[in-house]
């Protein structure tokens, strides 16, 4: 009996050690093949149809290399990245959002590509924007690095339904004033139309700020951190923006409308407005008719400026952690080369980062002219970003849009809001321009001049 | 050997425990005691009770303890009665009973994240086929916003969440009705028991103890769920449908502060002690079962 149970107990433990060893060796010992992981942070069946397409062509190419496709839903995307890097089982190769550099480099999460980039032999192609703003001005100069290539060029400009507009007699808005009035005239409850996709929720609050960036000439801080959302004339912006929701330009359900909800009450003839980004053309044409919509340049400021948000939408960058760095960067080079990213574009319509791209006819006409009409505007000037400091991680997922909703709720009033998101920003601001003093202050500047 | 054998045999389950139980929980209460954010990884430092003050301080905490009351009492309360009444329709045989019962308890079947979203979609404003079903019946003249309004997005989640318990309080009562032998009743109906009395002095005596710990484990179960509230509204609008549960979930998961979710999850640890303790002393728990 004794004996019996020693043994069973020994081969169980046997058993144990020797399906755990044989679970270690099979993946990193068979040495042949390498595999590499990649995290699309915005899937939807038109990407992964295209992630599919290019994988297999890369893999016909580096047939040594294997690549697995994980996705992540967009607004969960952030937090399973961060939690990721923490426990370092960050994905080989992931796809990140600008803003999150200001949380994930302080946090070592991601691998330097620098060298990488300024040995690359498709550099010089690059546009003059992509360059000169994203990776120069955004990555380079504020974090001494570069750390992402961007997989393509987004544009935010205002969708717009023409027939609504033709019915009601109205003229395409060109600035902000005009806006306002479409969206009150276009506004009729007992149709179920609301002039305007208001995005009060996961993100809505950039859109708040896109408009006082017309009041503040595209700046975000004072010269000593202060944020500008302690002006007063912020606060008029806010006001005057909000009312569409409060006035009702909006529907009273989109105080919890994320990205989806926003897209699908216009392109479902809910709203007439929606400020957006180029890759909706595409949901756009698939659902609604022909002619009864179109894309206009963002509304431009009283100084004939437009303040527009327009950057790299998304960027392909290495984790820290990853074991296959070369492979990986072979990858990021076969995702980004004209064809691919020409390829990428059209599918997601946006714009591509390569020069020799921008000559394809495709790109000038139809609604995506809208955007590159907008794009070159002389009068274009990318608004400065909110800062580098690790807490707009935390701001951005849980405390912009909650200070806003409660004002939208009449439980807090806009002075308080202002105040509480100010001081937020301009604590968070200060504290990292004194542990890093030679990183300027963000600043709004027209990239060709 | 033979006087450490037994030490030997409890190792294995010993060692799981420790792994699955002792160990998260003492780095939990670990993490409530530090300054511990996903966001700022390379700043993480004890900080004493500054996690507890922070979520204590904080200008929500009011409402959301008072949701979370609401949303408890409201749920369990809801499924205990129809689940009482699904049990009592359900303990005499009928023809096709089986099949019922098999479909009448679907609902606990279902994952919790098709559930919500159903009900997201059953709830939404403009497309959903609540509002389109009550404006055609004439019944509202104007949409319901279920999930966006304030004063009804908890309802709403605490709708959705009733509905998939009443099973389980089904099932159990169910169970310990079909274990009372039948010669009470009739016992009972000899000596002029109405249907009344039968239930009250029968029925519900036996099933006391099980109706006890039911309770018991589903306001615990209620008490710390907070994937509806997730998937239905994210606490939203404006933490109006947060309760302690979710805003737990949401502070470690969407804040990525792990300190103060860990802070809330300890106290929350006390609170439900507190609860239980109380629950079988006002009960008279070891009592119940004898008659």
């Amino acid at each position: 009996m004794n004996k019996r149970m020693f043994g069973l107990l020994a081969i169980s433990t046997a058993l144990l050690v020797t399906t755990a060893c044989s679970n270690g060796g099979g993946n990193g010992g068979s040495g042949k093949k390498i595999e590499i992981s990649f995290t699309d942070v915005a899937p939807s069946p038109e990407r992964e149809k295209f992630f599919n397409e290019i994988i297999a062509d890369f893999e016909k190419e580096n047939t040594n290399i294997k690549v697995k496709l994980e996705t992540v839903p967009w607004d969960q995307a952030f937090a399973k990245l961060t939690t990721q890097g923490q426990s370092k089982t960050m994905p080989d190769v992931v796809n990140v959002y600008p803003a999150w550099l200001t949380s994930f480099v302080p946090a070592g999460y991601l691998e330097p590509i620098s060298t990488q980039y300024d040995t690359w032999d498709k550099k010089d192609n690059l546009t003059a924007f992509i360059k000169n703003v994203t990776i120069e001005k955004q990555q380079r100069e504020p974090y001494k690095d570069v750390y992402y290539i961007p997989d393509a060029f987004m544009g935010g400009a205002m969708f717009i339904r023409t027939d609504w507009m033709k019915e009601a007699k109205l003229e395409l808005p060109k600035t902000w004033d005009e806006l306002f009035n479409v969206a009150e005239k276009l506004t009729d409850p007992s149709k179920n139309r609301y002039g305007y996709s208001f995005r009060g929720a996961r993100g809505g609050f950039d859109q708040i700020f896109a408009y006082i960036f017309s009041v503040t000439k595209g700046e975000s801080y004072e010269a000593d951190g202060t944020s500008v959302l302690l002006r007063p004339e912020a606060l008029a912006a806010f006001k005057r923006y909000t009312d569409m929701y409060k006035k009702s330009y909006a529907p009273k359900d989109s105080i919890n409308w994320g990205y989806q909800e926003m897209v699908q009450g216009f392109t479902s003839g809910v709203t007439g407005m929606l400020f957006q980004t180029t890759e909706v053309v595409a949901t756009a044409q698939a659902s609604m008719k022909d002619g009864t919509w179109t894309v206009i340049p963002s509304p431009t400021d009283a100084d004939g400026n437009t303040y527009g948000g327009a950057g790299a939408s998304w960027g392909y960058s290495i984790s820290k952690n990853s074991k296959n760095k070369e492979a990986a960067w072979k990858f990021i080079e076969f995702l980004s080369k004209p064809e691919s990213n020409n390829k990428y574009s059209k599918t997601m319509t946006m714009i591509p980062i390569m020069q020799d791209s921008l000559k394809d006819p495709e790109f000038g006409q139809g609604p995506m002219k809208g955007f590159i009409d907008g794009l070159n505007d002389p009068k274009l000037i990318p608004p400065a970003d909110y800062g580098k400091f690790p807490e707009l991680g935390e701001f951005r997922e849980s405390i912009m849009d909650a200070e806003v909703q409660k004002y939208l709720l009449g439980t807090q009033s806009a002075e308080d809001t202002m105040k509480h998101l100010g001081d937020f920003l301009t604590k968070g601001q200060q504290k990292f321009m004194k542990d890093h003093p030679d990183t300027p202050v963000p600043h709004a500047a027209n990239y060709k001049g | 050997m033979r006087k450490n054998e037994p030490y030997l045999l409890l190792f294995p389950s010993f060692f799981l425990l420790f792994i699955f139980l002792a160990y998260p929980l003492l780095s939990s209460i670990m993490y409530a005691f530090q300054s511990y954010k996903l966001t700022a990884p390379n700043d993480i430092a004890f900080n004493g009770i500054e996690n507890f003050k922070a979520v204590l301080m904080d200008n929500n905490f009011p409402l959301i303890m008072k949701n979370t009351i609401i949303w408890v009492v409201l749920t369990v309360g809801a499924q205990f009665v129809l689940g009482l009444i699904l049990a009592l329709a359900l303990s005499r045989p009928f023809p096709l009973r089986n099949v019922y019962q098999a479909v009448v308890f679907l609902p606990w079947a279902v994952s919790s994240f098709v559930i919500g979203l159903t009900f997201r979609w059953f709830f939404n404003t403009e497309y959903g086929p609540v509002n389109d079903i009550l404006l055609k019946l004439g019944i509202i003249h104007d949409k319901i916003y279920f999930l966006s309004d304030p004063k009804m997005a908890l309802y709403s989640v605490i709708i959705a969440m009733a509905w998939t318990g009443i099973p389980f309080f089904a099932i159990m009562l169910l169970a310990a009705m079909q274990s009372i032998p039948h010669e009470i009743y009739e016992a009972a109906e000899m000596d002029g028991a109405g249907i009344i009395s039968r239930f009250w002095n029968v029925t519900f005596s036996y099933i006391k103890q099980t109706i006890l710990i039911t309770l018991l484990l589903r306001t615990i179960w209620v008490f710390s769920s907070a994937e509806l509230i997730y998937i239905m509204t994210t606490g939203g609008p404006a933490n109006s449908s947060n309760t302690l549960a979710s805003y737990m979930f949401m502070k470690a998961f969407a804040s990525l502060n792990y300190g103060q979710a860990a802070a809330i999850g300890l106290f929350f640890m006390v609170l439900l002690l507190l609860f239980t303790f109380v629950f079988l002393r006002l009960t008279k728990f070891e009592k119940a079962g004898n008659l």
